[in-house]
């Protein structure tokens, strides 16, 4: 029934372990889990803090990761009546890629709901939560040669990430742009910031060559 | 403690932008805006690997090639632990 469960708990016990080896303690990491419920946000601020970034750069950078949630909130709520069961602050805080991946469909089938969604949310929650609790509690555990360099499954996990979202040319030369960009201003602007300004320059040309494609089309 | 404001401020900008797709007037959303939206995750992952590839300041071919291997099996596989594995696998033997 929801195919991308198996994903979820490898996603959450590399992130948890890698979490743990980059200072976080146990708690900490599954409080990640419990209370942010979006992994790539959650492996984008232990990744930048580990890399000695500001606390407002961190935030800013969950904030415009987490934005295409409020993307699927509209998307879904198109669907639903105006009264839910269970009510709509509720349902909000479980949107997920996935569980919006899976929601959506069975809307469009009209079939599920506001229980549907509850339902497909809550047990992903519940699955990430016991899989990072694991990984937070195997860390330490493991043999120390083991740990050494486990902070490089923070780039993988951007890799993977990544590349499945590269669906075009102009998807492409974003993520390039990105990179070259990011290459290039590391460490200049103080406190990390400089992923922030990364992200905005890089929307804005994927942006502006959609616009130039549009044109040249018409 | 500097950790856990941080995870508490994460978590609201988080729940933020969940709650606002099911309060705001879906037509106030600007076209271009949207399209930026779209892009934002792309720029970000792109952005947030570069770091990861260098060691010591200076960028690291082993952990670029681990990082390509790993681009590979997530399109070859599909599945992000066979990417993380190999990416890994790979890191560690170099």
């Amino acid at each position: 029934m929801f195919p991308l469960w198996p994903g979820v708990p490898a996603f959450a016990l590399a992130f948890a372990i890698a979490a743990g080896a980059a200072g976080f303690t146990a708690l900490e990491v599954v409080a990640l889990s419990l209370f942010i419920f979006a992994g790539s946000a959650q492996v984008a601020t232990v990744a930048l803090y580990a890399s000695g970034a500001g606390f407002i750069p961190i935030v800013l950078t969950a904030l415009l990761l987490n934005l295409r949630h409020t993307f699927y909130g509209l998307s879904i709520n198109r669907w639903l009546p105006e009264r839910t069961t269970p009510p709509k602050p509720l349902l909000a805080f479980f949107v997920t890629d996935e569980s919006y991946g899976m929601t959506i469909r069975s809307l469009m089938a009209r079939r599920g709901g506001a229980l549907y969604l509850f339902g497909a949310s809550v047990s992903l929650w519940l699955i990430f939560i016991a899989s990072t609790t694991l990984g937070a509690l195997l860390d330490g555990r493991l043999p120390a040669a083991g740990s050494a360099g486990l902070e490089f499954i923070f780039p993988l996990t951007f890799v993977a990430l990544l590349v499945p979202l590269l669906r075009g040319r102009v998807e492409l030369a974003v993520a390039l742009v990105a990179a070259v960009l990011m290459y290039l201003v590391d460490g200049l602007v103080p406190d990390g910031a400089s992923i922030v300004l990364v992200i905005l320059l890089s929307a804005g040309v994927g942006v502006a060559l959609d616009e130039r494609a549009g044109t040249a089309a018409t | 403690m500097e950790r856990l404001g941080l995870i508490l401020a994460v978590a609201a900008v988080t729940y933020a932008a969940r709650i606002a797709g099911f309060t705001i007037d879906q037509g106030r959303i600007p076209h271009r805006l949207d399209r930026a939206l779209t892009y934002v995750p792309i720029a970000a992952f792109a952005a947030l690997v570069v770091p990861g590839l260098s060691d010591d300041g200076s960028l690291a071919p082993v952990r670029i090639g681990a990082a390509l291997l790993a681009a590979a099996v997530i399109l070859l596989t599909r599945q992000l632990w066979a990417s993380l594995l190999a990416g890994m696998v790979v890191f560690w033997l170099l």
